[in-house]
């Protein structure tokens, strides 16, 4: 069948089908019924189509007990043009392919029969559909699927996205995707720093080159994964040390964009070598025990890279349920024996200290313990390049680690860390420990164990007898039926809370917004005071917020999660408001009336300085502005655009009679109207929550 | 099921009203205690309560897991050479100490870090006490028993996020989703007679130990206080429509439960702030001043709020401040230089203001972390442990005593797990309880708030569970 899904219909197709429907006065017999079996009594069957019914053999329209009343023409040989009052859509179909059909507004179908109801699957939108109830009670729209779709996958789309997705379709956008190379960002977060690092700390540059990538590269499905993973494998610029070195934070982020699409046995091992993680979870410097003055390894690593980054806390099944044991009681992964033993593992390393030796400060052979205890003391800290092992720091002695698995005495350090890394790496809860957290940060906060198990799957094996592709993984997430299905919009326990900064970076892009100078640089220390929130600015290495958090009311009382509510409370709120108060009119600002200050109170200001703090960001909206006479058109817009199709009809008719109620004499009636839609439609409840 | 009996019987039916009915896991007494304020309410005599008096909890909690071997130090000839030898490089040097004067004890003297003189003037003065070797507990558990595995031990444990959580659940065997003071609220919300805010405040955002079935915790901002939407409720014309767009909004049934649970939250944020900003603007001035940093101006915020809770129709609060970064696997020496003396002069400045507005007998504040560390040094710092001191500040306070006994410190100790990670011999449920039976909760009903409670202690003994409150 796949050569029929290549060839999409081109635009002057469709204006001769509607203008096949203006035709009236047809009187041959209509084309479905040739060589069509006559059941008597307006009925036909015809052999690959089904059971028809019409009363009049030469009119154009037929009943199908699949697809509704049809309005048939015929095009070159066997091949149909239908119209279907049921699908409000032209059906282009062929005798040798039907119950496949090319849908003009959805793209290649298929139909199916299940007792009285008529399903078809959008491939496109890789969706089945009740043709007789479709979703939200209205026609199949594969805009508003791709518009949701795109919710999910990236960090937010304008409305030229939204439509080149819509015409790609979905597989073929998440493979394209796939394929984009990354912008790594790490020299010019070192240039600016050597340059300007004394003028703020050097991590705000960080955060803005981050802003800079997210709202120029084409790699929207990476981004947002990134920052998936930055919630999971957590590492924040919090300590003095990191807010001070936004090139370290670089980085960080260079190589989470590298390893997204990878392994993720690769990303849990340049995770553990990478110095930032090094220092923010402090196995730099680890040493091997000396008990004569009582000295342990540090533990803080290998307590979190299972807690948190592999496999959690409890021996899971595939479906993410807790396994139990004989008492009904979940059975822990590890206990401290397996802390101590992988702490172990994690002795020997600190940071790249290549550049003493050949400085001649430092002679890895005889001053080894005084290397150590310099970098202790934050002499060195190389945070750019992998951190190097120290064999004579590193805990030689046997090891045994998870389910039994021993590394002998005697490895080097990184013989260690690799059968240490194997070792969790291979532990069936990997998959959906990982998967679940995952649909969590991308699709929704309480999947079921049939979606964790289908994304753990994948994580076992992709196909090709490879765990831990993350490619498969993704594919598994986007594809899967539970977060593809529009049916589940009307599922009250289904979707999540946008992450504030989330629905921030979602506003920007879908306004196309830029700062004057097209730098794409800004601040978002504000951002973060009034969310609670901002990438790689976690408070702890226990994210903004924890899977399981349970908000109060109808989600904790019917068992479920809602991570994000945990940042949500009568502090952030009212900030956000503002936030966006303030973000939504300076944004309909006229850019060509601002003019950036070049000194504040006498001081000059740098560039990145000023780019950073006096730098505000300004819509376009010439794709809204024809609009805004036309209120509803307008809310329907920015429905499209913002809440993704799941604007409830009341907060449509609330924004629409806000805008409507904008008095005649006021002085700009469109920058008024366009300004209060905007802000209404990103403090709804719309917009707080996917679904 | 005697649940559907409180059901039918719940405000919610009785007053038409959904906020804050005491439904669900409530007890007998919840639903008679609520029903009587309601029945009072309802015939208007507002400001009636069971409580003839105000009273307030303070909860300051270390994120992280303080290292409070290096808080409240063994000072003695003996017990410092102890504390010596297993802390080595971590062992603060003693004649840097500030030694205080223990009233009872066992001769043992001890002392606290050289940045708390002004606890150390807390607890001379008695005005503070320290409650020991405190940390979660599903049962009493010996050494032996840990050794053998014949003995409950919490979920989690050593972990930060699951030890946060059951210090404020204080239900270390299971997940639960209610803090203690959250369900102390539930039981308790008509002891004041302000419908909209609620008896938990925090000034740290959401947190679980405040979180009850059926009462919020509200979030204020420790420098301005509640705050509120830009223009709601004025008049200006981008005011009056935003105002009238917004509540439209909020008054919507969303069948999507997230959405309907987002509208709940704004509605009563929005609600709640207006109301306690309007009284914190009244708040008196206070001559006592407040240091900068966010701890202290936190417990400013909550001074001034407490000065203005008779005016809001409250008789019961509690309060809530998280200070993080106490994780300190390394640098533990330097950073607790730095943040102790954030913490004692907080405490100095707070019960100045406590004894300005004449309320000293009616604050208890007290402290939380998520564990206490190793005592044994990893080179740089210390990792995840398990029982550790603990503050409790007020005019309540039988202070310049020690409750729950300081243990030895010496390595293979009979406390000792490994590497000075101690098994705690007082539970979080006997200090919990013993802060709950001060703020006003009958004995009969301690057993909602703390369920393991009576593994720990008889609710129905005629003495307190630890000693270190004055109910009288």
């Amino acid at each position: 069948m796949t050569h029929f899904f290549a060839h999409p219909l081109t635009r002057s197709v469709r204006y001769l089908c509607l203008g096949v429907l203006l035709l009236t006065g047809a009187s041959a017999q209509n084309p479905l019924l040739r060589s069509a079996i006559d059941l008597g009594n307006g009925w036909y069957n015809q052999p690959w189509f089904g059971n028809i019914y019409t009363p009049d053999s030469t009119r154009p329209w037929v009943y199908d007990t699949k697809l509704g009343w049809l309005y048939v023409t015929r095009g070159a040989g066997d091949d149909f043009w239908l119209y279907s009052t049921q699908a409000k859509s032209w059906l282009y179909t062929h005798s040798n392919i039907y119950p496949y059909a090319y849908d003009h507004r959805n793209g290649w179908v298929y139909f199916s029969l299940s007792g009285s109801q008529t399903w078809f699957y959008a491939y496109d939108t890789l969706d089945w559909v009740n043709l007789q109830a479709p979703p939200m009670g209205k026609p199949y729209d594969k805009q508003v699927a791709l518009s949701r779709f795109l919710d999910q996958a990236t960090l937010g789309t304008n409305l030229s996205t939204l439509q080149a997705a819509t015409s790609t379709g979905i597989k073929p956008w998440i493979e394209a995707q796939l394929q984009l190379p990354y912008a790594p960002i790490f020299n010019e977060a070192l240039q600016v720093q050597e340059q300007h690092g004394g003028e703020i700390e050097a991590a705000e540059f960080f955060h803005a080159l981050w802003w800079k990538n997210v709202m120029t590269q084409p790699d929207l499905l990476r981004q947002r994964v990134v920052l998936a993973l930055s919630e999971i494998i957590v590492v924040s610029d919090q300590p003095d040390l990191l807010t001070d070195n936004g090139a370290a934070m670089a980085s960080w982020y260079d190589m989470l964009l590298q390893h997204a699409f990878g392994n993720f046995r690769d990303l849990l091992y340049d995770v553990t070598l990478h110095p930032v993680m090094g220092s923010y979870l402090s196995h730099a410097g680890n040493r091997k025990a000396d008990p004569s003055i009582g000295r342990y390894p540090d533990e803080n690593y290998a307590r979190e890279i299972m807690q948190l980054f592999t496999i959690g806390l409890y021996e899971l099944n595939q479906d993410g349920s807790r396994k139990l044991d004989a008492n009904g009681q979940p059975i822990p992964t590890y206990g401290n024996a397996e802390i101590s033993a992988f702490a172990r593992v994690f002795t020997g390393l600190n940071y790249d200290w290549q550049d003493l030796i050949e400085e001649g400060l430092y002679d890895p052979n005889t001053q080894a313990d005084q290397l150590f205890q310099m970098i202790i003391n934050f002499e060195v800290t190389n945070f750019f390049t992998p951190m190097r092992t120290h064999e004579t720091e590193h805990d030689t002695g046997e090891k045994t680690l998870l389910k039994g698995t021993v590394l002998p005495a005697d490895q080097t350090t990184l013989q260690d860390i690799n059968g240490a890394i194997d070792n969790l790496f291979h532990h069936p809860n990997v998959g959906p420990f990982i998967g679940h957290l995952l649909i969590q940060r991308l699709v929704k906060s309480n999947p079921s164990p049939g979606y964790i198990s289908r994304v753990a799957v994948a994580f076992n094996d992709n196909g090709q007898g490879v765990r831990g592709d993350m490619k498969a993984v993704i594919r598994a997430i986007y594809y899967d039926q539970e977060a593809r299905n529009l049916y589940h919009m009307e599922d009250p326990a289904h979707g999540k809370m946008r992450e504030p900064f989330v629905r921030f970076v979602k506003l920007m892009r879908a306004m196309n917004a830029a700062d004057k100078s097209k730098s794409y640089w800004r601040s978002d220390l504000e951002l973060q005071e009034d969310f609670g929130q901002r990438p790689f600015s976690s408070p702890s290495v226990f994210n903004f917020f924890l899977p399981d958090f349970q908000p109060q009311g109808p989600l904790s009382d019917q068992g479920l999660v809602a991570p994000e509510f945990q940042i949500t409370n009568s502090q952030t709120i009212p900030s956000y408001f503002n936030q966006f108060q303030g973000a939504v009119f300076v944004g309909m600002g006229d850019p060509s009336e601002f003019t950036p200050p070049t000194e504040d109170e006498g001081e000059p200001i740098s560039q990145p300085i000023q780019r950073l703090f006096y730098n505000p960001w300004f819509f376009d909206t010439s794709d809204l502005m024809p609009l805004v006479d036309n209120p509803s058109a307008l809310v329907d817009r920015l429905d499209l655009l913002l809440t993704n199709g799941a604007m409830e009809a009341t907060t449509k008719a609330t924004i629409v009679n806000a805008i409507s109620g904008i008095p005649a004499e006021n002085l700009d009636p469109a920058f008024s109207r366009l300004s209060l839609a905007i802000y209404l439609t990103t403090i709804s409840p719309d917009y707080a929550i996917s679904r | 099921m005697p649940s559907l009996f409180h059901k039918n019987l719940s405000r919610r039916s009785f007053l038409g009203q959904a906020s804050c009915a005491g439904v669900g896991s409530a007890s007998l007494f919840s639903t008679l205690f609520n029903l009587r304020m309601s029945s009072a309410m309802a015939q208007s005599m507002p400001g009636i309560s069971p409580f003839g008096d105000y009273k307030a909890l303070v909860c300051l909690f270390f994120a992280g897991g303080a290292d409070s071997n290096n808080m409240l130090i063994p000072y003695g000839e003996t017990e410092y050479n102890e504390y010596k030898g297993i802390r080595t490089d971590l062992a603060l040097a003693q004649n840097t100490l500030l030694p205080i004067n223990l009233q009872g004890g066992d001769g043992r003297q001890f002392a606290v870090h050289p940045g708390m003189p002004e606890v150390q003037q807390l607890f001379n003065n008695g005005n503070l006490a320290f409650i020991n070797n405190v940390g979660t507990l599903v049962e009493p558990i010996t050494l032996q028993q840990w050794e053998s595995g014949s003995a409950k031990v919490p979920q989690g444990l050593f972990s930060h996020a699951d030890q946060i959580h059951q210090w404020q659940t204080s239900i270390p065997d299971q997940s639960n989703s209610y803090g203690w003071a959250g369900r102390m609220a539930d039981i308790l919300h008509s002891a004041n007679s302000n419908e909209k805010i609620s008896m938990n405040l925090s000034l740290s955002g959401n947190n679980v130990m405040q979180k009850g079935r059926n009462v919020v915790s509200f979030s204020i901002d420790p420098q301005e206080g509640a705050l509120g939407i830009n223009q709601y409720g004025e008049s200006s014309e981008f005011g009056a429509i935003q105002t009238s767009a917004i509540n439209s909004m909020l008054e919507q049934q969303y069948a999507n439960l997230f959405k309907q649970t987002f509208a709940t939250q704004v509605r009563s944020s929005i609600d709640a702030g207006i109301e306690l900003q309007a009284a914190l603007t009244n708040a008196p001035q206070l001559t006592t001043s407040f240091s900068v940093n966010q701890v202290s101006q936190s417990f400013n915020t909550i001074a001034k709020s407490i000065a203005v809770a008779g005016n809001l129709g409250m008789t019961r609060q509690t309060y809530f401040i998280l200070f993080g970064g106490w994780d300190h696997h390394d640098e533990v020496i330097n950073a607790q230089a730095a943040m102790l003396p954030i913490v004692s002069k907080a405490l100095g400045e707070f019960n100045a203001a406590l004894n300005e507005l004449g309320l000293q007998n009616s604050v208890t504040t007290f402290t939380a972390s998520d564990f206490a560390r190793t005592l044994t040094s990893n080179g740089k710092g210390s990792d995840h442990g398990w029982g550790g001191s603990h503050m409790v500040m007020g005019g309540a306070v039988n202070g310049g005593q020690f409750f729950g006994n300081y243990p030895s410190l010496y390595a293979g100790n009979p406390l000792d797990t490994g590497r000075g990670r101690l098994i705690p011999t007082t539970s979080t449920d006997e200090y919990f309880a013993e802060l709950a039976l001060w703020f006003g909760v009958p004995p009969s009903e301690l057993s909602h708030i703390l369920p393991n409670i009576s593994r720990f202690y008889d609710p129905t003994s005629t003495t307190l569970p630890l000693g270190f409150l004055n109910l009288g």
